[in-house]
């Protein structure tokens, strides 16, 4: 078994004013890729709701290529997708993100902690969620 | 004053395996791109350490291209947040049960915001070094926000 992959932000803003004879622009950009060539990952999906959905990331149901299932002892990254939206943490509370619209959050991990919580404020919400870790 | 731009999160990875003639692929890749032609924008960036750097958000000290001071008025008026650190550090809400972020290695985290009932109620964000787990007492980070 191999896996190769990449997580990619780029967050760009120009702001530009105007006055006479005068034209001003800051640029903010922040951006990282980085790539990775060894570990594992898996992808969880389903609906949450209000009441705490908890996700044990010792004991998962997704199988890698090879047919096995995927178990993290260390998670490095976590990427979390929703519609309309949800909050992920962590049950020691070292993570805390939401996602809104399916735009992704992602974050990066403190090591030790590998029970997820995800919940909405009220209602129902599709989730992903993409672990990379080892 | 103008804002426009864009924020883009890809995560991309192929899980293969081979076994005598049989080759398996599994990919992933989950993407948002997302455009956004008004608002506001904000950079902010510094040296913290095991003592937290305090942000106000309703005025975080930046300056926009027209020379006015960037300010929101509801903690609802900010939409997205990122944060970088180099070589780790973490960003959190003060208020109850809020945003919590963690970077090393310069990686960026992003969250969308409001976070349900939770839009960073305690009006501030830290950012500290934990001193723990390995990590260096002193840490250069940038925050990002964006919102209207």
């Amino acid at each position: 078994m191999a896996l190769s992959g990449h997580i990619g932000v780029t967050f760009d803003f120009n702001d530009t004013a105007s006055s006479p004879g005068l034209e001003t622009i800051k640029k903010v950009r922040l951006a990282k890729d980085s790539a990775f060539t060894a570990g594992q990952v898996a992808v969880l999906s389903g609906t949450a709701d209000n009441s705490q959905l908890n996700i044990d990331l010792q004991d998962l149901t997704y199988r890698n290529a090879a047919g096995d299932l995927v178990s993290f002892s260390t998670v490095y990254r976590i990427a979390f997708q929703c519609d309309p939206g949800a909050t992920l943490r962590f049950t020691g509370n070292s993570e805390r993100l939401n996602s809104n619209n399916n735009n992704i959050a992602l974050t990066c991990c403190i090591p030790g902690d590998d029970q997820l919580k995800i919940s909405t404020t009220a209602g129902t919400s599709s989730y992903i969620l993409a672990v990379y870790g080892e | 004053m103008s804002v426009a731009g864009s924020i883009s999160v890809a995560v991309d990875f192929n899980d293969t395996a081979s076994d005598e003639g049989l080759e398996v692929l599994k990919k992933i890749r989950l993407a948002s791109n997302d455009a956004y032609t008004a608002g506001k924008s904000v950079v902010l960036s510094g040296t913290c350490d095991t003592t937290a750097v305090l942000i106000d958000i309703f005025s975080p000290g930046y300056t926009a291209a027209d020379g006015q001071e960037v300010t929101f008025s509801e903690a609802t008026d900010i939409k997205r947040i990122a944060f970088s650190a180099e070589p780790a550090a973490n960003m959190s809400s003060t208020g109850l049960l809020g945003l919590q972020l963690s970077s090393r290695d310069s990686s960026v985290s992003i969250s969308s915001m409001p976070m349900g009932i939770y839009p960073l109620s305690g009006g501030e964000l830290e950012v500290k070094t934990a001193g723990a787990f390995g990590q260096n007492p002193t840490a250069e980070y940038v925050v990002v926000i964006y919102g209207t």
